[in-house]
């Protein structure tokens, strides 16, 4: 039964376009006032999904309930959802009260509803500016406003912070982020941005090409990927492929071609052709002897990035090239050229069966 | 001897002035970045350089040689943008050797240039295939492949990876700027995203509002920018306080509304208005107190996965603070107490001016 906990509920829902699958059996739920992003390359679904629940597209098959009630038919208007486009949209040639006002004029509202909304976004007393007298995030306050004005509980959000400046974005996710949760919305954010749906996300949902991934709390998703399509979107990861030989001290033992034994702490998988997936923050490196005696590689520096507090170093073992992140705090730092050893704690590893559609089409970055 | 040197260099564009009074001067070999907002200055940083836009003042030399009345194609430049600009209809080849084929009228002498510059970029797959069948990626390389053979030894990047998906776009900066170093090429690229300016510069230009805030190596920039400006821009998410210098001995003593840091000092008089900068990287928490300077209780009161990295919104006295942590450094909750210890920090001498204005982006 669904609680009035509940704000949507996607219930299998499946759309074709041709030939082309764009959503297969998509099903989840999202609780009132819960943030949710919803995570994948370009041509994975989103945008068709987000269609479908704000009611521009029909479903082929499958219902979409919001607040409990089926509104897989409803018009786009009759469905309580508001939106917030890409860059804000302001009118440049209207004052702020003006931006926010149209829309709730067009609906034939009250115009209580203008003032009310600025109030909750604490710009009332800039109604008579304009856009470009206002910054960043004050336009984006602007925004969520005209999108409140309009008198409803969930809003969608289709990739808010693309437009902006890089640094400014990240600034302003977290106040989006905060007035949400202020405001008491059901938010539905859709992004290609990794690091901005893990910082700001009460859960993420990762699609591809249509199908739901995985769904969960950022940690979760993040430290345990269902699949290395996951595991390599969300974060980098380096993998290897071997073959599983045995267990031991609850570790899975893989030997990797070129490399040899590979120790990942893991539950049993019942396939022998394995992949091994480290992150590269996950990777230790140190100039002397390792205290340990498994997992340990001899490898050479190829490449340092400065970037800031961050050092990436890519690594060459034996044929491979490592990629290991760390943070710079003066201790430790490595130029290309040195001779490093390089530790892989086998806690921090995944193991994953080898995919059926081969490890370079799984891990394909292209088209993103 | 140095490559690219722009002295006093304006340019207004109506009312606006997008390069005000700017000298420069890059080396021989230096793959340099120029970063700045939007509407900073650095395209057209970029465009005079190409002779795209003439300055209104100033000189412009490329090896010594006065260039401001010099054509764009005598500068042997090759321009690289972000919307990728390949013949749609000619295969990567006759992209490629397209320059030498008209400035030579040969096609042997074309194909063997072609080649030996194709030979060194790995660029031997799928020469006959049309650009629309390669990923971006690839026609961008395909670009600068056509820019080099074309005889250009300095190379003007544009925003090349800024159509490109990000994490292409992340391995792709390591090959161009090791091509630009294997060929011998001088490099200025121009990008918005300081991440990238800070893996592959040597030296890195900040640009605002048509001025050069600071000129230096991506370790001088990090470690001592010049101005609050450069230490929010480059770093993102600093917090900056304003301060009045409590005492000033071995270390100096900063009052930021009654909270003490001690700094160190880098010759500050006692009284004076500062601004304090402090990354977040630089502010380590901890469950327990732990000895030395800069120990101040606090409470959490945001935590926020960033998958590397968590980043947390703390409370020192009422002040609030950013501060991000390596995963591994331990997770702490929201509403929890810690100590926090700050670690390093920048000071300014305090310019008068509202902070917001100091640091903003417009």
């Amino acid at each position: 039964m669904i609680g009035n906990m509940e704000a949507l509920f996607v219930d299998s829902v499946s759309k074709k376009y041709g030939s082309i699958r764009a959503l297969n059996n998509v099903s989840f739920r999202v609780d009132k006032r819960e943030y949710l992003c919803i995570l994948g390359p370009i041509g994975a679904g989103k945008t068709t999904l987000l269609k479908i629940i704000s009611g521009l597209l029909l479903p082929d098959s499958g219902r979409i309930y919001i607040d409990g009630v089926d509104k897989t038919f409803e018009a786009p208007e009759n469905r309580g959802i508001s939106y917030m486009p890409q860059g804000y949209a302001l009118f440049p040639h209207m004052t702020v009260w003006e931006n926010v006002a149209y829309g709730v004029e067009m609906r034939g509202f009250s115009m209580d509803r203008a003032k009310e909304a600025l109030e909750i976004v604490g710009l009332y007393h800039r109604r008579n500016s304009y856009p470009h007298e206002l910054s960043g995030g004050q336009q984006q306050r602007i925004a969520l406003a005209r999108a409140l004005a309009a008198g409803t509980e969930i809003l969608r959000l289709d990739e808010p912070l693309s437009a902006l400046d890089v640094l400014i974005g990240v600034e302003l996710r977290y106040e989006l982020k905060r007035l949400a949760k202020k405001l008491g919305l059901t938010v539905l954010h859709v992004t290609h941005n990794v690091e901005e749906a893990l910082s700001i996300a009460d859960r993420v949902l990762i699609l591809k090409k249509g199908y739901v991934q995985q769904i969960g709390k950022p940690e979760h998703v993040y430290l345990n990927p269902v699949n290395l399509f996951v595991a390599n979107f969300l974060g980098e990861v380096n993998v290897f492929e071997g073959l599983l030989k045995g267990a031991r001290y609850g570790n899975s033992i893989v030997d990797v071609n070129g490399l040899g034994e590979v120790y990942v702490l893991s539950r049993p998988i019942d396939k022998w052709h394995v992949v091994v997936a480290f992150r590269p923050e996950d990777i230790i490196i140190t100039d002397g002897e390792s205290r340990y005696d498994i997992n340990v590689f001899k490898g050479v520096i190829l490449n340092r990035e400065f970037i800031g507090a961050l050092a990436k170093y890519q690594i060459a073992i034996g044929d491979y090239t490592v990629r290991v992140y760390s943070w710079n705090d003066g201790k430790c730092s490595f130029d290309a050229g040195d001779s490093v050893t390089v530790y892989f704690p086998p806690h921090r590893g995944i193991l994953y069966p080898y995919p059926r559609e081969g490890l370079l089409k799984m891990l394909e970055v292209e088209g993103l | 001897m140095p490559k690219v040197k722009l002295v006093n260099v304006t340019k207004r564009y109506g009312e606006i002035i997008a390069l005000d009074d700017i000298s420069v001067e890059i080396d021989d070999g230096e793959y340099v970045c120029v970063v700045g907002p939007s509407g900073c200055g650095k395209s057209t940083f970029l465009k005079v350089i190409a002779g795209i836009v003439k300055p209104e003042k100033g000189e412009i030399y490329i090896d010594d040689v006065l260039v401001n009345d010099l054509p764009v194609r005598e500068r042997r430049i090759g321009f690289v943008m972000q919307d990728i600009l390949l013949f749609p209809h000619m295969i990567v080849w006759e992209n490629v050797i397209y320059g030498p084929l008209v400035q030579t009228a040969s096609y042997a002498k074309a194909e063997k240039i072609g080649s030996s510059v194709v030979q060194e970029m790995a660029l031997t797959l799928r020469k006959s295939a049309l650009p629309q069948e390669l990923s971006r990626g690839v026609q961008q390389k395909v670009a600068i492949a056509r820019a080099v053979i074309s005889g250009a030894n300095l190379l003007l990047l544009d925003e090349p990876l800024g159509s490109i998906d990000p994490r292409a776009a992340k391995m792709l900066r390591i090959e161009l700027r090791n091509l630009v170093k294997d060929l011998k090429l001088t490099a200025i690229h121009v990008t918005h995203n300081q991440e990238e300016a800070m893996s592959i510069a040597d030296k890195i230009v900040v640009m605002r509002k048509g001025r050069i805030e600071q000129y230096g190596t991506p370790g001088e920039l990090y470690y001592k920018p010049a101005n609050p400006f450069v230490a929010r821009f480059i770093g993102g998410e600093t917090n900056f306080l304003e301060g009045v210098v409590a005492s000033s001995g071995s270390l100096l003593e900063v009052d930021v509304e009654g909270l003490i840091f001690k700094l160190k000092n880098t010759g500050f008089r006692k009284g004076e208005r500062v601004i304090v900068a402090i990354r977040p990287e630089h502010i380590k928490l901890s469950s327990t107190k732990t000895a030395g300077e800069n120990v101040f209780s606090a409470k959490v009161k945001e935590v926020n996965f960033l998958g590397l990295t968590y980043r947390y919104l703390i409370e020192i006295d009422g002040l609030e603070f950013v501060v991000k942590q390596l995963r591994h450094a331990g997770v702490y909750k929201r509403n929890s107490e810690v100590y926090a210890v700050v670690r390093d920090a920048h000071i300014f001498k305090h310019p008068g001016l509202n902070i917001k204005e100091v640091i903003s982006y417009e």
